[in-house]
């Protein structure tokens, strides 16, 4: 895959489904980007607590633990060891106001709806991260 | 269907189409189908199950998993046919689930021959 545009940073992706983790990636390193991948909330927690991210895409349904416990808990480790937010951006296949709010409410940045198009990952990667000239 | 050049595998939908319209490398796309491909096949082997003991959370669990991969590879006929069957099951909607699957079925059946 070929892009124009190009980011600067380290992407926590987190999905359960080895196709879409492959499909998200593909993109993301496209985009110049580091990409670090967990299959579920336990296994993010494990690298959240090990290295520092720049942005955080985190699905919903996953096994062992979901995208909404897993996100609960990223917030409570960032405000007991006073770390700085690392944006976590919600990816989600239920695009119903409520499964949106329940997302928010956990503590993420944004809320994307699956199935994932390339423009909308632009847009919310600008507000995020540096551009790369 | 559609044959690469090596030989490799057979697929019934068209790669340079699909890489075009997903704006990826066919090596990329392949490996996406491949995958795509087997989890579905997983997915599929439980939702079977699932619709054997008519439990709809199952049934909108595994159904849901295709709609996701299917959806980002703009598999559109897998995407609408797993999201009906998803919305059924949710809804408890008393619809003939088997033939969905097995019609779901024969669409993830004709991506790789």
């Amino acid at each position: 895959m070929k892009s124009v545009v190009k980011y600067v940073g380290v992407v926590l992706l987190v999905e359960d489904d080895e196709s879409s983790r492959l499909f998200m990636r593909f993109i993301f390193e496209a985009f110049g980007l580091e990409v670090d991948m967990a299959k579920d909330g336990l296994e993010a927690l494990k690298k959240f607590n090990s290295k520092r991210y720049d942005i955080i895409f985190m699905d919903e349904n996953m096994p062992n633990m979901g995208g909404i416990e897993a996100t609960r808990k990223i917030i409570e480790i960032e405000n007991s060891n006073k770390l700085e937010h690392t944006p976590i951006i919600a990816l989600s296949g239920n695009t119903q106001e409520s499964d949106k709010k329940r997302f928010l409410e956990a503590g993420a940045d944004e809320h994307l709806g699956k199935p994932i198009f390339k423009d909308t990952l632009i847009k919310c990667l600008d507000k995020v991260l540096k551009i790369k000239c | 269907m559609f044959i690469r050049e090596d030989n490799k595998m057979r697929y019934g939908i068209d790669l340079e189409k699909k890489a075009d319209e997903l704006e990826f490398d066919i090596e990329e796309v392949e490996m996406l189908l491949s995958l795509f491909y087997n989890s579905s096949k997983k997915s599929l082997f439980l939702l079977k199950e699932a619709v054997g003991e008519s439990d709809f959370d199952k049934i909108a669990l595994y159904s849901h998993a295709i709609k996701g991969s299917s959806g980002n590879l703009m598999l559109n006929d897998i995407y609408n046919l797993s999201k009906e069957i998803e919305q059924s099951a949710k809804s408890k909607l008393d619809i003939d689930y088997m033939s969905k699957y097995m019609e779901l079925s024969s669409m993830v059946n004709e991506i790789i021959l």
